[in-house]
């Protein structure tokens, strides 16, 4: 259980990366969704004790984070969203370097545990090459690999899926589905990867929690009230001044808009089922519009 | 390649280039840093006339001087801020948008090198901006800056400022861009400063030295070549010509770096490093099942032996990288190659004993420091620039794992360059010569080593704590630089000397064969002690500080240092202070407490005061010490001796004497003292000075005892310098150091013309004037005794000799201790030295004289020359002037770190261990200084020890140039005239350099005032010149009657001009014109050979002509000189090899005759039996001539040497 508890964080060129953030993890895959620049990697960074937090508090099954950091990286994953990797060494060597230093002293156990490692993210054949030649999608997988060293009690994953392609990413879900006995928070700006793997998320933007539950609660929330209209690309505008109009796409040349509304808004809608990107958008939309509101008050 | 073109995308990038880095902070705080520092150089008068010496502080030089020390500080300018203009784009991988754009190699490159370059100018433009500022400063000693000169310092930032930025930009910003490497470019770096010291290291050879010059990149050989005969007021007024030398070196440099700034160009490509990228990339792998759950099993453990395995693992990670780098490897190159600098034999060459190969190889510890530094910095910094530092700190390993396993990995470097350069100096040794038996491992392992390296492991400590304190790698050098040197500047600016406050610093240890590393490395090891804790404690926070994941401002982690430490850090910093504390308080102990503590400031403050109060006394009338006796106890092993002496004093004046004033030098314990019938009216213990008032004043005639027991003690050891006068074996004092000394004296004020200034004084004369017939009553050496008699006993532990001066009376042995009596039979001055050492002694007689060499036993090299050279000069001496006066004449070797020369005190020569005892004259081509130095120390048995000066100008004409003269002729006789050509070059070299440094006026010789190289050096020449003018038994005889008329003369003392009187009485008016000019003025020639053309006769004879080109000059006392007539007779020589070339025989000399020469140009015709190969002017250089090498020409139009200094008002 990881307790996150009114954790702020303004860097000094003024951005304000965490305001009042406060969280319950529980154990299970935790899904934190937000658009990019929203504070997530800042979280991220902060809960994996590399970034210090302005004030706020971050208790991990008792322990308190910044207090004691040594405590925590013991039970600690953590696979960042960005890496660097040291020139001319192998996948394999690299994995067994960061088992040591993740404090497992036997060498055989760490030679099988890499072997076993290595075949569960699918890098067995390729696990002598040269890290730096990894493509994207193998050096994410490689990035996991690494985390789960030591079957850490927290695991962070930091936007593994940002630039992979589908097929790549569909290997990934099907690899992080296969953990979550313990916190694993598993942050994205993408909306299937919560939708697909995580029991409880919560939406992050502008530093701040703005919504959190569990998907199909919060799904269930909008369920009836999603409408969906295909309309001329040209009445986009006027659409959106007279709905809420969450997303749009084109469609066989047509705009296909998604439309929340309690009840029917009007002729050419049919319904929707709601699904969590509906929840993103509209949590999104919401918090937009209460800054549109706050600033015209102002 | 595509052909460069400018275009207007070009400009862009430089105006892009420029704004970008003028903005930043480094470029500001550097500016502002080089600002300061070049300011304070000028404007603290400690530090500029240091730099300075005697020309002015805005004089040209010193402006050239300053400029080119900044730009070779200034080495990471163009490492900041043009070298990593490229790796900027490379790392920050902006690359790719450059690279994709429609823009040329061309333009990007010199877009941004032109842009950073210009920054790079204006940060070092600040440095004649701030001499210029400095030069007002308005605190300043206005004697000591000349007029505003502006071209001077545009001139010279061009010369020495923007080219030596311009030479290592173009260098490295290629190398950068062709390696991308930060560490290829750092190694560069290192290359460039270490020309320096190779440079410094060779040109002390004189054979090197055009070679050094011109492949120095910097130029600053180049100008020194240039100016190394330039006089004072050549210094003040003239701008380095570009020509010559700094011509060649300037263009050779220059002309290398566009080369290389058009080899980037040409092989630089955008593309290249993609090409690169894709070759390596691992092909993916199409869709596979993915296997998960069954993970293996994971033990973690966090205790002791796993925090050791993970920092093993890390140093093994670490050093594999840097052990199998390129720039490791270079490094290493590097200092080995310093290291085999000292392979070529020096020109005066010494046997490769291990102190000797350990100094000549020290060079390559720049390499170390440089290494802490530079290799700290990247190491530090190294997982940040691959990015794996997220992935790393979020494991569980503590930091300081990481920190320590980066210092361990420099440590290794370290280590390795440090045994594998100790290994190279073996080989050296072994190279050049010496025997396995001679090297001493046990020296190599304490010296090269163990001092080096852990001299280097302290500084590496403070590297890594300034690189783990900033945020940004060249701040934390750049800190390291301001803390290391600036710090320890302004506290010396502030007075602040003691060892305790000056980061890493420790008192030195001489070496010496005879006395080991003694007593000295005591004192070492504890301050290497104290500094240890204090590197201990900045390693505790170093772990603490250092920034693990997230870069955070380091106020923000000093906040946060408790909970960094944690409580065993806290312990450990507490325990370590206490041990800095403790340890510092050791030292504080030794050195302030067991010891009197004082500052050069102080020193100046008590020389001050001791002025004030007794100046006042200089013309006192004094009684004089007639006969002194003394027994002198010396403890070696407790560095210390006891004497106990009594002096008769009489008064030699006309009038009564009502006081005595008795002073003893500093640090002397004072243990009793008691002059009959008077009594003790005034004491001052802080300046050792007693005043003892006659019962009843001393008449005329009349004498007194003056009994006294003075000690010396040299308890625990000092901040400075730890030489004492007793060592464990190797003792060397004289009287001065503790014997009392009556009246005032005058060696105790202030004698420097700048620091008498800043105490308001006025400047002291060197020496009175020729005219001043008070200062003829008394000699230049001590005005308290005329000839005295003297007697002394000296006891040491029983396994040393102990000396003075006299003949052996006695010996023999009482309680464990030796003892010795000595008695002089002829009167001496009032000085005299005692030595004791474990000697070993090898005697000869000759003639009824013992001739003894006292000298450390495994120094048996020269002792026999010693001898032949005592025995020669004895016979030579005795023969031209007057009988020997002693039974016995002794050398007595002493230990090095009291100096590298000899001294001819009576029948005692003490002799350096540093050059002469273990000089290797195996080759006769080299100058035999053994026995050039013996035979003028003999000679001071005559110019010294039986006729010594009044205390007035031209009195060491009469000592030291005279001993020179004896030399000469002694040496004249044994290698003959045509070879004596050597002894004399090297004298006139060292004349021409010593004139540069004159401090107030050159003088003429008979005006010298104490000036060694009018003395010693132009006085061979003169002496030499006039022997080989008007005959050497004419000299000799004029010599010979000075002695009858003058030996031993006290009322009054003998003037250089008696010498001149009565050589002229003995030379005959026709020689007047060339007195004249030798003694009693400053004259130099300009001779110059310009062709030599020979053509062969029907008959087979052959026809000679040989131009010459002659000049002569006067010059005043600050070197301006004024052409005057010449009409005088100079040797015109022929020969078929050169003179250079020629080591005995005269085979080669087909004639050789003095002609009249006029100014301008000369052509003689002869006719001759064989064709001369080479033929040229004064070819002996008997005259002085300020190019020597011109002056004799080869058949084929060639000098000898290809470069050659540059006279004033010509070209080159």
């Amino acid at each position: 259980m990881l307790s996150i508890h009114k954790l702020s964080k303004t860097y000094r060129n003024g951005v304000r990366a965490l305001h009042d953030v406060s969280l319950e993890i529980p154990k299970g895959m935790f899904g934190l969704l937000g658009p990019n620049g929203a504070g997530k990697s800042t979280l991220m960074r902060t809960i994996a004790t590399l970034q210090a937090p302005d004030s706020g508090t971050i208790a991990f099954d008792g322990v308190d984070v910044l207090k004691q950091p040594d405590l925590l990286r013991r039970q600690l994953g953590y696979a960042p969203q960005e890496f660097g990797v040291y020139p001319r060494v192998s996948g394999r060597a690299m994995l067994d370097h960061l088992a040591q230093l993740k404090g497992m002293a036997d060498k055989n156990e760490r030679r099988r545990l890499v072997d076993d490692m290595l075949r569960q993210v699918n890098l067995f054949d390729v696990a002598n090459k040269s890290l730096s030649g990894y493509s994207g999608g193998m050096r994410q997988r490689w990035g996991i690999a690494q985390a789960l060293i030591g079957q850490p009690k927290l695991l962070i994953v930091d936007e593994p899926t940002a630039g992979l392609d589908p097929e790549e990413r569909n290997r990934f879900h099907n690899l992080l589905s296969g953990i979550g006995d313990n916190v694993v928070i598993l942050s994205t700006h993408i909306v299937d990867d919560v939708a697909d793997l995580c029991s409880a998320m919560a939406i992050m933007d502008g530093g701040e929690i703005v919504a959190q539950g569990a998907p199909a609660e919060m799904i269930k929330a909008l369920e009836g009230k999603m409408w969906s209209k295909k309309i001329d690309p040209g009445s986009l505008d006027e659409h959106r001044m007279t709905f809420r109009v969450l997303s749009s796409r084109m469609s066989g040349g047509l705009l296909d808009i998604h439309v929340l509304c309690d009840t029917l808004p009007g002729e050419g809608f049919t319904p929707l089922r709601a699904d969590l990107e509906h929840v993103y958008f509209a949590t999104l939309a919401a918090r937009r519009a209460q800054g549109v509101i706050a600033e015209q008050a102002a | 390649m595509r052909l460069p073109q400018a275009s207007p995308m070009l400009g862009a990038f430089a105006a892009f280039e420029f704004k970008y880095q003028l903005r930043s902070t480094m470029s500001f705080v550097t500016a502002a840093i080089f600002f300061a520092s070049s300011f304070a150089v000028v404007a603290v008068p400690q530090m500029s006339r240091a730099i300075a010496g005697v020309s002015h502080i805005n004089s040209p030089h010193v402006i050239s001087m300053i400029i080119s020390s900044m730009a070779w500080l200034g080495i990471f300018i163009p490492v900041v801020f043009l070298s990593s203009v490229v790796m900027r784009d490379h790392k920050l991988d902006t690359e790719g948008l450059f690279f994709t754009r429609p823009i040329t190699e061309f333009d990007y490159l010199a877009g941004r090198f032109v842009g950073a370059f210009v920054v790079c100018c204006l940060v070092l433009v600040v440095t004649p901006l701030a001499i210029l500022a400095g030069s007002f400063a308005p605190w300043l000693d206005p004697e000591t800056v000349g007029p505003l000169r502006p071209f001077d310092y545009v001139y010279n930032y061009l010369v020495f400022g923007a080219a030596n930025l311009l030479i290592p930009g173009a260098l490295l910003f290629t190398v950068a861009n062709l390696t991308r490497s930060t560490m290829a470019t750092y190694t560069a770096t290192v290359f460039f400063l270490v020309f320096f010291f190779a440079g410094s290291a060779l040109g002390a050879n004189a054979d090197y030295r055009t070679i050094v010059a011109l492949f120095d990149p910097y130029g600053s050989f180049a100008y020194l070549e240039i100016i190394r005969y330039w006089s004072p007021h050549e210094l003040n007024t003239r701008r380095v010509p570009l020509e010559g030398l700094l011509l060649w070196n300037r263009v050779i440099w220059l002309g290398l770096s566009a080369a290389v700034l058009a080899l980037n160009v040409a092989a630089f490509s955008f593309r290249t490093g993609k090409e690169k990228q894709r070759r390596k990339g691992v092909p993916a792998r199409g869709a596979q099942t993915v296997a998960v759950g069954g993970s293996a099993k994971a033990t973690l453990s966090f205790g002791p032996a796993t925090l050791l395995s993970q920092f093993l693992l890390r140093v093994r990670f670490e050093a594999g990288r840097v052990f199998r780098s390129f720039s490791f490897w270079t490094v290493l190159l590097i200092a080995l190659g310093l290291v085999a600098l000292a392979l070529p034999t020096p020109p005066t060459p010494v046997y490769p004993l291990t102190r000797v190969v350990i100094n000549a190889t020290s060079q390559y510890q720049i390499v170390l420091a440089l290494v802490s530094i530079y290799f700290a910095a990247e190491l530090m910094w190294r997982d940040r620039s691959y990015r794996v530092q997220d992935i790393l700190h979020a494991t569980p390993a503590p930091s300081w794992v990481f920190v320590a396993s980066t210092l361990a990995t420099l440590w290794l470097v370290l280590f390795a360059l440090c045994a594998v350069c100790t290994a190279a100096a073996i080989a050296v040794q072994i190279a050049r010569g010496a025997s396995w038996a001679e090297v001493e491992l046990s020296q190599y392992l304490r010296r090269t080593f163990f001092f080096n390296f852990y001299s280097a492991l302290l500084l590496s400590i403070l590297s890594t704590f300034f690189q783990a304190v900033t945020n940004n790698r060249y701040v934390g050098m750049l800190a390291l630089i301001v803390v290391g040197a600036g710090l320890d500047t302004a506290l010396r600016a502030l007075g602040v000397e003691h060892n305790l406050f000056h980061n890493l610093s420790a008192p030195g240890t001489p070496y010496s064969d005879m006395n080991g590393d003694g007593h000295f490395i005591v004192a070492k090891n504890w301050f290497l002690f104290y500094w240890t804790w204090f590197a201990g404690l900045l390693l505790v926070l170093t772990f603490a500080l250092w920034n693990r994941g997230a870069l955070t401002p380091i106020w923000l982690r000093v906040r946060t240092l408790p909970v960094r430490l944690g409580r065993a850090g806290v312990q450990a910093c507490a325990m370590l202070l206490v041990g800095f504390i403790a340890t510092g308080g050791y030292i504080f102990y030794n050195t302030n407490v067991l010891n009197t503590y004082r500052t050069s400031r102080d020193m100046e403050r008590l020389a001050f005061d001791y002025e004030k109060a007794y100046r006042k006394y200089e013309t006192l009338p004094q009684p004089r010490i007639v006969a002194t006796q003394l027994n002198v106890d010396i403890y070696p092993r407790e560095r210390r001796y006891q004497a106990r002496g009594s002096y008769i004093i009489e008064n030699k004046t006309g009038a009564p004497i009502p006081q005595v004033h008795v002073g003893y030098g500093l640090g002397t314990i004072v243990r009793s003292q008691q002059l009959e019938r008077a009594t003790l009216v005034a004491s001052d213990d802080r300046q050792l000075h007693y005043i003892w008032r006659f019962d009843a004043p001393l008449q005329p005639g009349e004498r007194r005892t003056f009994t006294f027991v003075v000690a010396r003690e040299n308890p625990g050891f000092r901040s400075d310098s730890n030489i004492s006068s007793v060592v464990w074996n190797g003792t060397f004092f004289n009287n001065l150091e503790s014997m009392p000394v009556l009246g005032f004296n005058p060696r105790r004020i202030l004698q420097d013309r700048a620091t008498r200034r800043r105490y308001d004084l006025e400047p002291i004369d060197r020496l009175p004037p020729l005219e001043d017939d008070a200062a003829a009553s008394r000699n230049y050496i001590v005005a308290d005794a005329d000839w005295m008699a003297f007697e002394a006993t000296v006891s040491t532990s029983a396994d040393q000799i102990a000396i003075a001066p006299g003949n052996l009376q006695r010996e023999w042995e009482d309680n464990g201790r030796r003892y010795f009596h000595y008695r002089m039979e002829t009167p001496i001055l009032n000085y005299y030295a005692f030595l004791s050492a474990r000697y070993e002694l090898t005697e000869e007689v000759a003639d009824g004289v013992r001739l003894q060499v006292f000298h450390h036993p495994a120094h048996r090299y020269n002792v026999t020359r010693m001898i032949d050279a005592m025995r020669d000069g004895i016979a030579y001496d005795s023969a031209a002037f007057s009988p020997f006066q002693h039974r016995q004449m002794r050398i007595f070797e002493y230990p090095q770190f009291f100096g590298g020369g000899a001294q001819g005190f009576p029948n005692s020569i003490p002799y350096s261990e540093r050059y002469g005892f273990i000089a290797d004259n195996r080759d006769p081509r080299n100058i035999d200084r053994v026995y050039k130095t013996t035979t003028h120390e003999v000679g001071h048995q005559w110019w010294f020890g039986q006729l010594v000066g009044g205390a007035m100008q031209g009195a060491t004409m009469l000592s030291e140039t005279f001993a020179q003269y004896s030399a000469l002729m002694v040496m004249k006789h044994k290698y003959g005239e045509h070879h004596i050509r050597r002894f004399l070059k090297d004298e006139l070299d060292k004349y021409l350099t010593g004139r540069r440094g004159e401090a107030v006026n050159e003088m003429p010789l008979y005006r010298v005032e104490n000036q060694p190289y009018i003395h010693y050096n132009k006085g061979s020449v003169v002496m030499y010149a006039l022997q080989d003018y008007i005959g050497e038994d004419v000299v000799n005889r004029a010599l010979a009657r000075l002695l009858r008329e003058h030996a031993y003369a006290s009322k009054p003392y003998p003037r250089s001009t008696d010498f001149l009187r009565i050589l002229r009485a003995e030379a005959g008016p026709e020689h007047e014109a060339l007195i004249a000019d030798l003694f009693e003025k400053i004259v130099l020639f300009d001779l110059k050979a310009t062709a030599l053309s020979v053509a062969k006769r029907s008959e087979g004879r052959f026809d000679v002509r040989l131009t010459v080109e002659a000049k002569k000059f006067e010059a005043s006392g600050k070197g301006v000189e004024t052409e005057v007539p010449l009409d005088y007779a100079i040797d015109i020589g022929l020969f078929v090899r050169h003179p250079d070339d020629v080591i005995d025989g005269n085979d080669h000399v087909l004639l050789l005759e003095r002609r009249v020469v006029t100014a301008g140009k000369n052509v003689f015709e002869f006719v001759l039996d064989a064709a001369p190969q080479f033929g040229g002017i004064d070819p002996y250089n008997k005259l002085i001539d300020r190019v020597s090498g011109d002056n004799i020409i080869s058949f084929d139009g060639k000098f000898r040497q290809q470069f050659l200094v540059s006279a004033p008002d010509e070209g080159f």
